[in-house]
């Protein structure tokens, strides 16, 4: 008998617990962590507060931390159980962040979209194709676009280089040799030197177990081979008036002064507006020489993406806060206030973008980027390639040693991962 | 007779010449971030090795914090981290000295040679260990999980403390003992305050630990909240690649004020460190 009322009490008390903690989920606080670069720490903070302001039924506790684009993968990648719910990163690291099971599959999380009223479909027609493109994995979208700038076009000093000059490299350089100045461009960098070889229609890509395919030893699909390739690379390393810059110092070299061009991106935008002052002008990449031919430079096209971790707690609402600081009204504020280059089509259109000089030189070359698919054991081998074709090891009258070199380069970039 | 002077005076001088040589390269980086830390120029430029303009603006904006810069706020969080610390791992230190120096118990010849052997490892190779034992108990991203990684082995360190504790005359504290002293009140008033110069050294080492790890901030200090940040992470951070061009001078201005508590300590624990040495206490 005792034992049943003892029984009977502790249902009881079960079940006023568990209506406590029903109560209690239903004006649960929402918590959310949210990483973004340094310097956009203020603009995060402005966007929080409206996405709280767009939902005033709930009571969230967002928590905004500084993780830098460029490096979330490796700060991800150390423990994602830790990481934030929602982070920016840069859309190279995509895969490897897919792998880790670091990013949501969007679209089984679609659903949650419908509060914001809409649909993915709506985000991925309101962003530029490549930019969809880039953050689609097997067919599913992992992140949302915020930003097309994460890309490379050509600084120059139309002080010194005239609009014609800039259209193909021979003559780039010949300008430059003329004034006495230098063009600067990073080759030892695989993110960098695969300009030219995607320029001639070679490729890489992302085998499904994580190895790298790469073609740049053979023959492109547009007919160039992978030696006339590099020897239009070495006759722009061999010219006098080239600097072969160290990744990572070109604003430093920008400073310096000597030179009056150069291959880099927006971050370098202001350092190139003060060294070139008012001739600072900015454009496409030139063409180079293949063979007799002149061939567009391409690009590797980067994008800076909004995703949420696959470990969120509260993936619904991460997946709202994500799809809410790269919506049309966030990416507007992130070019006003921090002159991001934006990957929403309407933002694209509008004529403040198109008059500002280092967006629309991105938008300019974005014709000729290509998404960048490489696995890890890329990266190495290729910076080592562009090291040889900086310092001049390589010979551009010696076909055999080139052909070795590139037969080196893609043994390493296409070894297994062990 | 003179040709012996002379041969003495000129190898005087290449002596000095020589190290006057190795002092002037082993100063240029210093001299370097030093000059560089007064640029006008925010971002880097190496083309000259003295900046074009003289100016102590970033100084100024070191403590005027903004969202990406909060020195002052990570100045203060890595002087109580390394605070903490030197204490602690003084205490463990001299600890460790005193018992495998002054006292005899069994298995003292094995447990010194296992430490030895402990320390000889890399502590990087624990640190995976390390980070999820300290997240199994809530302690990542906390001042205390950071002081008990520093802190925790410093106790292994105990070699060189040991060798100078040896040098006490055993018949001091033999003395004491017999005068019933308590094996505290001897390793208190007795040895220590016989070995100023290794206190001094302990003291300064153990402050430089935290006070120059990256490796484990980084690794602990993992939720981005940059007002937690220490020294080290935040000044890292200033260097990223869409930062370095506004920041690169602040960052060196940061590296430069970063000597200064580390000089300031030196220059105080200097005085005992000269005293503890001339200092007797046997009288011959």
């Amino acid at each position: 008998m005792k034992l049943k009322k003892a029984l009977a009490f502790t249902l009881a008390a079960a079940t006023v617990m568990s209506s406590v903690a029903l109560v209690n989920a239903e004006d649960e606080t929402i918590k959310l962590t949210l990483w973004g670069a340094e310097e956009d720490q203020a603009l995060l903070g402005e966007l929080v507060e409206d996405f709280k302001a767009a939902y005033p039924d709930v009571t969230f506790d967002i928590q905004i931390g500084v993780e830098s684009e460029s490096t979330a993968k490796d700060t991800i990648l150390t423990d994602v159980e830790a990481a934030a719910d929602v982070y920016s990163f840069a859309s190279d690291q995509i895969y490897d962040l897919v792998n880790a099971g670091a990013l949501l599959n969007l679209e089984e999380y679609g659903e949650a979209l419908t509060l914001a009223g809409k649909t993915l479909d709506d985000v991925k027609a309101a962003n530029v194709a490549g930019s969809v493109e880039a953050a689609t994995v097997d067919g599913s979208l992992y992140a949302f676009p915020r930003a097309a700038d994460n890309g490379y076009f050509l600084f120059y000093d139309s002080s010194v280089i005239s609009e014609e000059d800039v259209a193909s490299w021979d003559s780039l350089l010949a300008a430059a040799e003329k004034a006495g100045k230098k063009v600067g461009m990073t080759l030892a960098s695989g993110w960098y030197n695969a300009s030219f070889f995607y320029g001639a229609g070679f490729t890489t890509d992302l085998n499904d177990d994580g190895t790298t395919a790469i073609d740049w030893n053979g023959t492109s699909a547009e007919g160039y081979t992978g030696v006339d390739v590099v020897k239009g690379m070495l006759s722009i390393a061999g010219s006098p008036s080239f600097m072969a810059v160290a990744d990572g110092d070109m604003s430093n070299q920008l400073a310096a002064g000597g030179l009056c061009a150069a291959v880099s991106g927006t971050w370098d935008g202001i350092t190139a507006q003060e060294a070139f002052g008012d001739g600072y002008a900015a454009t496409k990449l030139p063409t180079f020489t293949v063979g007799d031919e002149q061939v567009q430079q391409a690009s590797v096209a980067g994008y800076k993406f909004a995703g949420v971790n696959g470990y969120a707690e509260n993936a619904g609402w991460a997946v709202l806060l994500a799809d809410f600081i790269t919506n049309e009204a966030s990416q507007q504020k992130f070019f006003d206030e921090r002159e991001s280059g934006p990957s929403n089509n309407t933002i694209i259109e509008s004529d403040a973008v198109k008059s500002n000089i280092a967006i629309a030189a991105l938008a300019e070359q974005a014709e000729f980027g290509k998404t960048q698919k490489v696995g890890g054991k890329y990266w190495d081998p290729a910076q080592t390639f562009g090291e040889l074709i900086a310092q001049g090891t390589l010979k551009a009258d010696d076909d055999a040693g080139i052909q070795t070199a590139l037969d080196t380069l893609v043994e390493g970039v296409t070894a297994p991962i062990e | 007779m003179k040709k012996m002077k002379d041969n003495r005076t000129s190898s005087v001088v290449m002596h000095n010449v020589l190290i006057g040589i190795l002092a002037f390269i082993w100063l240029i980086p210093i001299v370097w971030l030093f000059c560089t830390s007064f640029s006008s120029y925010s971002g880097m430029n190496t083309s000259t090795f003295f900046p074009k303009e003289w100016s102590i603006v970033h100084y100024v904006k070191l403590f005027h914090p903004d969202t990406v810069a909060q020195f002052p706020q990570w100045f203060l969080n890595t002087f109580i981290i390394a605070c903490v610390t030197c204490v602690v791992s003084t205490a463990f230190v001299l600890m460790v000295a005193y018992a495998t120096s002054v006292m005899r118990f069994p298995m003292r010849k094995t447990l010194m040679n296992f430490a030895v052997i402990l320390n000889l490892f890399p502590g990087m190779l624990a640190m995976i260990a390390v980070y999820f034992t300290l997240k199994s108990f809530n302690l990542t991203n906390s001042y205390a999980g950071l002081i008990m990684v520093y802190s925790g082995s410093a106790g292994l360190g105990y070699l060189i403390a040991k060798g100078f504790f040896d040098t006490v005359p055993r018949a001091l504290c033999e003395a004491a003992r017999i005068d019933g002293c308590s094996e505290a009140r001897i390793f208190a008033q007795i040895v220590i305050p016989m070995s100023r110069p290794i206190i001094v050294y302990t003291v300064i080492s153990s402050f430089l630990v935290p006070w120059m790890d990256f490796v484990y901030a980084k690794m602990i200090l993992n939720a981005g909240v940059s007002s937690k940040y220490t020294v080290a992470i935040g000044l890292y951070k200033m260097l990223d690649k869409s930062l370095i061009n506004s920041y690169f001078t602040m960052f060196c201005a940061g590296g430069v004020l970063v000597s200064v508590p580390i000089s300031i300590l030196f220059m105080i624990m200097q005085k005992f460190y000269v005293e503890g040495i001339t200092g007797g206490a046997v009288k011959g």
